[in-house]
């Protein structure tokens, strides 16, 4: 054997009975750091799921897929109608919604009370398909179950915002025109949203294309694709080969409200996690304080019968790595998967465990473990003499 | 229990008297604050002798081998030791003098806890350069604890305990051996072993310091010196082992100064 591998294999001895001199202590420090270094990764698997969300993740309730022209398309901005058949009504993980829309801005006034014309929005939608609260708003869902029963396509919904501008109550004649055209419907009252609908008015699409003159035209069509980010991204890659002339963007998990959110909720954890190694390494440090009152004579015979200061440290230095990297690999293993839970209950989606997380969470418990050991590190300032003399 | 030999036999290396001192203290001093626990001490010690330093309790003994063996500073004066200033060293230099001049054999044993006979014996390897387990079983065996490899000092008597301390310090082969009350702490059997070891190692030619209050352990040494207050008050070369424990005019030893070579004079009827 070398020397160099004698030394080698009488350091790793000399660690191993470091190391398990005192289970019980042993089991304490590991207790510590392991949960340390669970908490500290739950909250950062947290605040990473939640940032790969707001940029990589499509939405799993509602449309989370958009198609519109692209902007070098000709014909003014509008797609042909003949898509929306052709969208696949599935994919390889279930049923796929779809909705088309056609925007038009029309002027409307109350026939009730001969009110002033004025600017609205016109939205003509595609209705009577599988799932509409999937791929229309929420508000229009109502108006959809409640139409199902109106025999006439004479009737419209109009947001709550603008039926009371107009002075509107629902089954009121409300008169849009649109050029030389105009028509006469019953209104349908939507409940108050705080969105856009509250200013808009929804159509059938057919009756709206005639009425804008936009036969078998529509300004954009919402999907709603199941299954995971690779099937969603599948789908939408698909539609663009299919359809060159039109642009697929997926709506993502977080809207832009809920990023602001999330950056608050992310400082927060931050600061938590913070704090969390923080009394970990004092935990730590208490432990390793006994232990440094334990060895203070064997430091002073190891320094007396020749290790050198760098020697000694090197030994407890490794002690806290070896302690910190096994603390973390158990303890960053928990926490991942306690982060799936807390990710449910903090945002209502599990977080998915991202690997990047292991790595950097154990290194954090192995700096933690290193910082705890200082007062072992203190150790090797001890004289050997005032040790053999009883004053330490 | 049988123990080896701890050298070969037929090889004798008994002192030189002309030789250079293997050890010079000159006007040792040390403070503790007010406190002059070392007040000028000088003598020189040749190679292969066995000294036996004595004095009563805070006299300073034991400070005194902790400066000459680099574990303390002294205040003032010098220690040189094969021809090396110790008073001089820095922290790193005293470091290696410890590991490669040095052999430490203390009262209270001082093994780690939770290394076994064999790795105790192995740590002075490993600071000192090379471990090498087949010297360091080697060496428990002449100390005759070849079946105790695998003890923790606490599974381990005084004897046995003291004897790993012995076999760690001299597994380096160093030139001075320092040994701060070694049978203190053991009862007569042990220590009984342990000076038999020492008297091998003097056989063999290893220079050894020995603080000792047992007179009878000093009669072993070829030398004795006696510190009171931190003072010499006795250095006698006279032939120990031949030496009576009262001296001609019914004084015991080592009070009499009878063969001082500093007081004789106190040695009267």
């Amino acid at each position: 054997m070398s020397a160099t591998s004698a030394n080698r294999s009488m350091f790793r001895r000399l660690l191993r009975r470091l190391l398990f001199a005192n289970r019980g202590r042993l089991f304490v420090i590991l207790l510590a750091l392991s949960a340390g270094a669970a908490v500290s990764a739950a909250l950062l698997n947290l605040q990473v799921d939640a940032k790969r969300r707001l940029t990589a993740e499509f939405r799993s309730f509602g449309p989370n897929v958009v198609i519109t022209p692209r902007e070098t398309s000709s014909a003014a901005s509008l797609l042909n109608e003949s898509y929306f058949d052709k969208i696949s009504e599935s994919n390889d993980a279930g049923e796929v919604s779809k909705a088309a829309f056609l925007y038009g801005v029309v002027k409307v006034s109350n026939l009730a009370n001969s009110s002033a014309e004025t600017n609205a929005v016109l939205i003509g939608y595609s209705h009577g398909y599988a799932h509409p609260e999937r791929v229309v708003p929420a508000a229009l869902v109502q108006y959809e179950e409640r139409s199902s029963f109106l025999s006439s396509d004479m009737h419209c919904a109009v947001g709550q915002k603008l039926a009371s501008s107009l002075g509107l109550k629902g089954g009121e004649p409300l008169r849009i025109n649109s050029g030389a055209t105009s028509v006469d419907l019953s209104v349908f009252i939507l409940p108050v949203t705080g969105g856009p609908e509250d200013n808009q008015i929804f159509w059938y699409l057919y009756e709206t294309q005639r009425l804008l003159v936009r036969t078998k035209s529509v300004s954009q069509i919402t999907v709603s694709v199941p299954g995971s980010s690779q099937q969603i991204q599948r789908f939408i890659d698909k539609l663009q080969s299919e359809f060159p002339d039109t642009t697929g963007r997926p709506l993502r998990q977080f809207s832009e409200a809920q990023a602001k959110i999330y950056s608050r909720i992310s400082g927060l954890l931050t600061a938590a996690t913070t704090l969390i190694l923080a009394l970990t390494a004092l935990c730590v440090m208490a432990a390793m304080t006994n232990i440094a009152a334990e060895r203070r004579n064997d430091v002073g015979m190891m320094k007396a019968i020749g290790g050198s200061a760098r020697r000694v440290l090197n030994l407890f230095l490794t002690e806290a790595v070896i302690l910190g990297l096994a603390g973390g690999v158990i303890g960053a293993a928990a926490g991942i998967a306690l982060s799936m839970v807390l990710g449910k209950a903090v945002f209502g989606v599990a977080a998915a465990p991202r690997l990047i997380v292991y790595p950097i969470s154990v290194s954090l418990t192995v700096i933690v473990a290193i910082l705890g050991a200082y007062p072992l590190r203190r150790l090797v300032n001890v004289r050997p003499a005032t040790i053999f003399r009883g004053e330490a | 229990m049988t123990t080896q030999p701890l050298v070969n036999p037929s090889v004798s290396l008994q002192p030189v008297v002309q030789a250079p001192p293997q050890v010079v203290l000159e006007n040792l001093v040390k403070e503790y604050g007010t406190l002059r626990a070392l007040g000028g001490v000088s003598f020189d010690i040749q190679a292969g002798e066995w000294i036996a330093l004595m004095g009563p309790s805070g006299s300073g003994k034991t400070t005194l081998i902790n400066i000459l063996g680099g574990l303390d500073t002294a205040t003032s004066g010098h220690v040189t030791v094969n021809g090396e200033d110790v008073t001089r060293l820095n922290e790193s230099d005293l470091v290696r003098y410890r590991a490669e001049k040095i052999g430490f054999v203390f009262q209270q044993f001082h093994l780690v806890p939770y290394l076994t006979a064999l790795e105790n014996v192995m740590l002075a390897q490993y600071f000192h350069s090379v471990t090498d387990e087949s010297q360091a079983v080697e060496s428990l065996k002449r100390v005759g604890l070849g079946d105790r490899l695998e003890h923790l000092p606490s599974k381990l008597s005084g004897g046995e305990q003291q004897r790993v301390a012995i076999a760690r310090a001299l597994i380096n082969q160093p030139k001075l051996i320092l040994a701060d009350e070694p049978t203190g702490n053991l009862d007569e059997a042990n220590e009984e072993i342990v000076i038999n070891i020492f008297r091998e190692l003097h056989q063999a030619g290893h220079t050894i310091l020995m603080v000792t209050h047992d007179v009878d352990i000093a009669r072993n040494a070829s030398r004795r010196i006696e510190l009171t207050h931190g003072h010499l008050t006795l250095d006698t070369t006279c032939n120990f082992l031949e030496q009576p424990k009262l001296c001609p005019h019914g004084k015991p030893f080592p009070s009499s100064g009878c063969c001082s070579t500093l007081d004789s004079k106190a040695c009267t009827p």
